[in-house]
């Protein structure tokens, strides 16, 4: 049986099947390439924005309340853009839950303390976690302590030399000396948002309380990424701090919600 | 065979059609779904993160999904891999993932006590299941209760693993059957040890004390080495007490049991060798000490004019505080140096094993065993003489130690 045309419907088909194979063949090869060559960048226009997106079909987990999509992304590296676009890449973004805590595992020897000087001493840690809803940075440990004498705590406020002290904050210091640093966003503030927590984010000011909370992702922010913190410590003893070698091994603990 | 004509345009449509599903079924190839099954939100308390830390306390905090789904057993397992529940778990208790299983017995019920909220019924640790990897949990019966709860497990004495700054992972697994096969709901959860920050500082001890006389200072003791008892040109009489209260003694320390004020020196003597000033009673070159010389310690009496009498009273407060037989807290207060008709009680206790004139002296005051910020004391010394004391110029020199307790 012909057709108009002198095509037979079983030709057209025929044809037809070799189209849809071709055609399949075609998409999914399409969509794996795409998941090979998936870029990363902060895309945005004037009413939309994908943070650290992933382009391509890709094999992601965003999570809706009945949905879920679990995604991997490399990075390209370098700045990629076309007559309207333009592409920064170059970040690893963990598809899977994870957390990366590090330390500097400083060893700080003040010295001999001075009833008429303050103590100062800086150490870092740096938090990066995907694709957590928040994490916070908790301290553990008690304060300098010598025996049965453990330094008493500040709740705010500025050092004061020859009163017993010891407080932290996390962020950048002016007066009396310039010490410390506020939280650094890596590689900038479009990436991560980790902030200094609530008693510990005032400049000159100072705190310790065994478990409290010390730094934290922004909860008006996304929670991924990477923060660098800088822990400042302020000292100071009185007439009466009993004699002693005092130390403090600081654990600090950085707990994730997924 | 009838072929029914199909036009050039149905023919495009057909192909956009096929176009359209085969793109479908590859987005939908590529895309992992799993609504029900994922608790939460999720996360992994621990008390401690230093690497080799012990007796740890390990807290898992999730929110089971809202779905119809009866629950008999968890598992909350530790891997150094991945938290994805399909993936293989590669994980050595202690060196690259926490251990709960501390005496290696295989038996973790007995290492940990759990903990719960939110869950109901009576679980308790699976000992069969356990491994020192896994914490596993078991309920007598499976039951539709804990949809859409917020609940907690904990453990309390868990060994951090040997690696430091290294992260690790543990997933959440929750089961209907006894079996640990049919699983209902997981989780994964990422953590990490971190290194300790070590601070130490030195507190050096400090002891400050001196003597100076009223008005004055430590820097600026004033004639501590010229001071005399009696009227104006330093005349004891019989018929009139004198006390002189000029001498100050300052201290501070940061002793951690405190500090001592010792005195050494004899009553007043007019023996300027030094020779005969230990002697007493009648014809002596001394003036009488008061109050008992006996071993035990010494006693404290009133001023008595026309007997003599040499003694001394410290003016105090709670922190420096004057010892026993000098301190006379009622009597001896406000007084100034002159004449003197008040009861204050005195003393000086000369005995040479025990008083001002053994090896270290005697006890004076101290800061009741804690350390102590500047205080100061007044020492009123008081002589007395009789009608028959020999004439001559009487004096002492008198030597104060302050002792700390570091």
């Amino acid at each position: 049986m012909f057709l108009q045309d002198g095509v037979s419907l079983v030709t057209i088909l025929s044809v037809m099947k070799w189209k849809l194979i071709f055609l399949a063949l075609f998409f999914s090869a399409s969509s794996f390439l795409i998941q090979k060559i998936s870029v990363y960048a902060q895309s945005s226009s004037t009413n939309y924005k994908i943070e650290e997106s992933q382009i391509g079909s890709g094999s992601g987990r965003p999570t809706s309340g009945s949905y879920q999509l679990r995604g991997s992304l490399g990075y390209t590296g370098g700045f990629g853009e076309s007559n309207n676009y333009g592409l920064w890449a170059g970040y690893d973004t963990e598809g899977t839950e994870y957390l990366e805590f590090v330390v500097s595992g400083a060893t700080i020897d003040l010295g001999v303390l001075d009833t008429g000087a303050t103590a100062y001493a800086t150490a870092t840690f740096y938090v990066r976690t995907y694709p957590a809803s928040g994490y916070v940075v908790t301290t553990e440990s008690d304060p300098l302590a010598y025996g049965t004498h453990t330094f008493t705590t500040m709740s705010g406020g500025a050092p004061s030399p020859g009163t017993e002290q010891f407080g932290i904050n996390l962020v950048d210091n002016s007066t009396p000396v310039d010490v410390g640093a506020n939280p650094s966003q890596y590689p900038d503030s479009s990436f991560a948002h980790g902030i200094a927590a609530t008693g510990y984010d005032t400049a000159n000011s100072f705190k310790y309380t065994k478990g409290d909370v010390i730094a934290k992702s922004d909860p008006a922010q996304y929670s991924w990424g990477r923060t660098d913190y800088t822990i400042s410590y302020v000292i100071n003893i009185s007439n009466i701090t009993p004699a002693g070698l005092y130390e403090m091994d600081h654990v600090l603990v950085a707990t994730s919600t997924f | 065979m009838l072929v029914k004509k199909m036009s050039g345009k149905s023919l495009i449509w057909l192909q956009i059609a096929a176009l359209v599903l085969t793109s479908i079924s590859v987005f939908w190839a590529s895309t992992e779904q799993s609504a029900a099954g994922m608790v939460t939100p999720r996360k992994m308390d621990m008390e401690s993160s230093a690497s080799g830390a012990t007796g740890v306390t390990y807290s898992w905090t999730f929110t089971v999904p809202s779905v119809p789904s009866s629950t008999r057993t968890m598992e909350f397992l530790f891997c150094a891999n991945s938290p994805i529940i399909s993936m293989s778990c590669t994980a050595t208790a202690g060196t690259d993932v926490p251990d709960i299983d501390i005496d290696n017995d295989n038996a973790e019920a007995d290492d940990q006590t759990l903990s719960t909220s939110g869950l109901t019924g009576t679980w308790t640790i699976d000992d069969t299941q356990s491994t020192a990897t896994k914490l596993a949990i078991t309920r007598a019966t499976a039951a539709e209760d804990l949809n859409g709860a917020t609940v907690t497990v904990s453990i309390n004495n868990v060994t951090n693993q040997a690696t430091t700054n290294t992260s690790f992972y543990s997933r959440i697994r929750m089961y209907s059957d006894t079996g640990y096969s049919t699983e209902i709901h997981n989780g994964g959860i990422a953590a990490s040890t971190a290194a300790q920050i070590t601070l130490s500082g030195k507190v050096q001890e400090t002891l400050v004390f001196c003597i100076y006389i009223s008005g004055g200072s430590c820097g600026t003791p004033g004639a501590v080495s010229t001071q005399q008892i009696g009227d104006s040109d330093g005349v004891l009489d019989s018929s009139t007490s004198y006390v002189n209260a000029e001498g100050v003694m300052s201290m501070r320390t940061n002793a951690s049991s405190g500090a001592v004020v010792n005195m050494i020196g004899t009553t007043l003597c007019r023996d300027s060798s030094g020779t005969n000033c230990t002697n007493t009673g009648a014809h002596a070159d001394t003036i009488t000490p008061m109050g008992s010389q006996l071993a035990g310690g010494g006693s404290a009496t009133t001023s008595t004019a026309g007997t003599e009498q040499f003694g001394m009273c410290i003016m105090d407060n709670t922190t420096l505080d004057a010892t026993a037989p000098y301190d006379d807290d009622t009597g001896c207060t406000g007084i100034t140096s002159g004449s003197y008709t008040g009861s204050a009680n005195f003393s000086f206790y000369t005995n040479a094993s025990e008083g001002t004139q053994a090896l270290y002296g005697d006890e004076i005051a101290s800061t009741g065993g804690a350390p102590m910020d500047t205080q100061t004391a007044t020492l009123v010394f008081l002589a007395n003489v009789e009608f028959t004391t020999q004439p001559g110029l009487y004096d002492t020199v008198l030597t104060f130690v302050g002792t700390g307790t570091f």
